[in-house]
């Protein structure tokens, strides 16, 4: 069965054609911030060089956060609308979990970055156990310098591979702490291996934001 | 001839609408779904909290359009949907449901203007005649619209500050009362007297803008005056003083218009369509003017919903024009 893997949630835009767990073809491209605009004739163009339809597409698949607010709503509101009126099943899978599979040869531990402004991080510590990504850090919203210090906690003297889809200079590199760019490893094969979990409710399915909302917080 | 069905979204503020319409006249199905209650402990539309709610309502109202029009997929001949102007978060989740949607049935996509679905509104009431003038009225818009034929639109006034929606929120917030304000002022107008004799802005410059941010600061002022002198003010006639400021406004600004445009039919369009101030008064005055008929929509199409946003795709359709998938949300945009 063919799936279609939709990810609008940072500033790069990845579109993968899976077909029984191998990528037959996709698309890797940093763009900043024109989802709303591409992101349809990029899968018609996807599909459409590959000789397929979106009929030929059993599966949905999204990265539904944390991540920039709208582009999460674009890739969302695209792969709930397709799931819902195509009958297809939809499955979702954390934006961090997507940044990081690429990187499971390179490093026991992994710390995917989102910038949050204001020197926070959406963020988590992985370790990479039997080529899966084991969550040693809740996936949520970190001062950069909190996070630093407890994923120092955890691996001691380990090296950590920090992963980023920006340069920020938020992100100091050292011997044991090293930051790499997603567009430098992206791997869609080893994406296409992670464990997608399947959306039950299509139409209450929104992004997972990690973050209340400014009006929200200061209702309080 | 085969009917002409559309499906139509609309989300450019706190409502999530789809509706399927047949033929530009006849509503299949209407589903609004509203924030309104969300937004009150806020005190007016926040736009992000706005957007996350417009996601998980988006496929649900499309379902429910779709099953209470009693229609198969099939049957829709294009989807239509609300490009701008409006909240972008909001837009965008419409736009790229109206997209998905089209792409999956592969259905030709077509952009309405969100001012253009308020004044086809009124083709629901009665099928629209030119010329035509339009008043446009509603929290994020004041205009006075020319029309000499389908979809094409002049702009001869518009507003220079703060739309009358927009306004009567805000004065409603400095008495206290509930968000969205213009209802309860209207209903507070009702048993109120002018006896504040606030400002009519602009009404005798010779052009058709209007300005509503100094009426506003009127207000707020004699209510921070009142205070200081610990004088009571009473709010049901500052609303009533209020609200007959902005009346003699919009009916005298649209009268003038009259007067200059020769036109066969006045339209009323916007959720301040619904004020019970402004439409005693315009069925007033347009006794004067035996060949103009007067059209303002039921309530229902007043406020925001997609019914009127399928009935302008539907002319959008008959004349060819069509987006493609690139089509994106712009939260300003000119109606041309």
């Amino acid at each position: 069965m063919k799936k279609l893997l939709i990810d609008t949630s940072t500033n790069s835009l990845v579109i993968i054609l899976i077909d029984n767990d191998f990528v037959i073809d996709y698309i890797f491209e940093m763009i900043e911030k024109d989802h709303s605009r591409i992101l349809m004739p990029k899968i018609a163009g996807l599909l459409q060089r590959n000789s397929l339809d979106i009929n030929d597409i059993g599966g949905i698949i999204v990265a539904n956060g944390p991540g920039s607010y709208t582009g999460l709503r674009i890739g969302v509101t695209v792969a709930k609308t397709l799931s819902y009126t195509l009958k297809l099943p939809l499955y979702k899978i954390s934006t961090l979990r997507l940044m990081s599979a690429s990187f499971i040869n390179q490093a026991k531990y992994l710390v995917p970055l989102i910038d949050a402004r204001r020197k926070n991080v959406f963020s988590c510590l992985f370790k990479v156990e039997n080529n899966k990504l084991v969550l040693i850090l809740d996936e949520k919203l970190y001062c950069y310098e909190v996070l630093l210090t407890l994923v120092k906690q955890h691996v001691k003297q380990e090296k950590v591979c920090f992963i980023t889809n920006k340069a920020n200079d938020l992100y100091i590199e050292n011997e044991q702490f090293q930051v790499n760019l997603l567009q430098d490893y992206f791997n869609p094969q080893l994406i296409s291996n992670l464990a997608f979990i399947p959306v039950t409710n299509i139409h209450s399915f929104v992004p997972d934001y990690k973050r209340q909302t400014e009006a929200e917080m200061n209702l309080k | 001839m085969n009917d002409i069905i559309v499906l139509s979204i609309e989300s450019s503020c706190d409502e999530t609408s789809c509706a399927v319409i047949k033929n530009g006249n006849e509503v299949l199905a209407n589903i609004v779904s509203s924030q309104i209650n969300i937004h009150q402990k806020f005190g007016g539309v926040v736009p992000e909290v706005a957007s996350r709610h417009h996601v998980g309502n988006i496929t649900l109202v499309i379902d429910e359009a779709i099953k209470e029009a009693n229609i198969d997929v099939k049957d829709i001949t294009c989807v239509a949907v609300t490009q701008g102007p409006g909240l972008i978060g909001s837009l965008l989740v419409g736009i790229n449901a109206a997209k998905a949607f089209s792409y999956a049935h592969n259905l030709p996509l077509i952009g309405v203007h969100h001012i253009a679905g308020h004044i086809y509104a009124n083709h629901l009431v009665q099928n629209l005649e030119f010329p035509l003038l339009a008043l446009v009225v509603s929290g994020g818009h004041t205009e006075i619209i020319h029309m000499t034929s389908h979809l094409s639109y002049e702009v001869i006034g518009k507003t220079r500050d703060d739309a009358v929606g927009e306004a009567y929120d805000k004065v409603a917030r400095v008495c206290k009362l509930p968000y969205p304000g213009g209802p309860h002022i209207d209903k507070l107008a009702a048993s109120g007297k002018d006896i504040y004799h606030l400002p009519r802005v602009m009404l005798d410059q010779d052009n058709f803008d209007f300005s509503f941010s100094g009426l506003k600061s009127a207000v707020i002022n004699l209510v921070h005056n009142a205070k200081q002198r610990n004088e009571e003010i009473s709010i049901p006639d500052l609303a009533r003083s209020f609200q007959e400021s902005v009346v003699d406004i919009l009916v005298g600004k649209t009268l003038k218009a009259v007067e200059k445009y020769p036109v066969k039919q006045l339209l009323v369009a916007g959720g301040v369509a619904a004020n019970s101030g402004l439409r005693n008064r315009l069925n007033e005055e347009i006794k004067h003017y035996p060949y103009l008929k007067l059209i303002i929509p039921p309530l229902k199409y007043c406020t925001d919903n997609a019914a009127m946003i399928g009935v302008c795709g539907t002319f959008s359709y008959l004349k060819g024009e069509r987006s493609d998938l690139s089509l994106n949300g712009y939260a300003n945009l000119d109606l041309k």
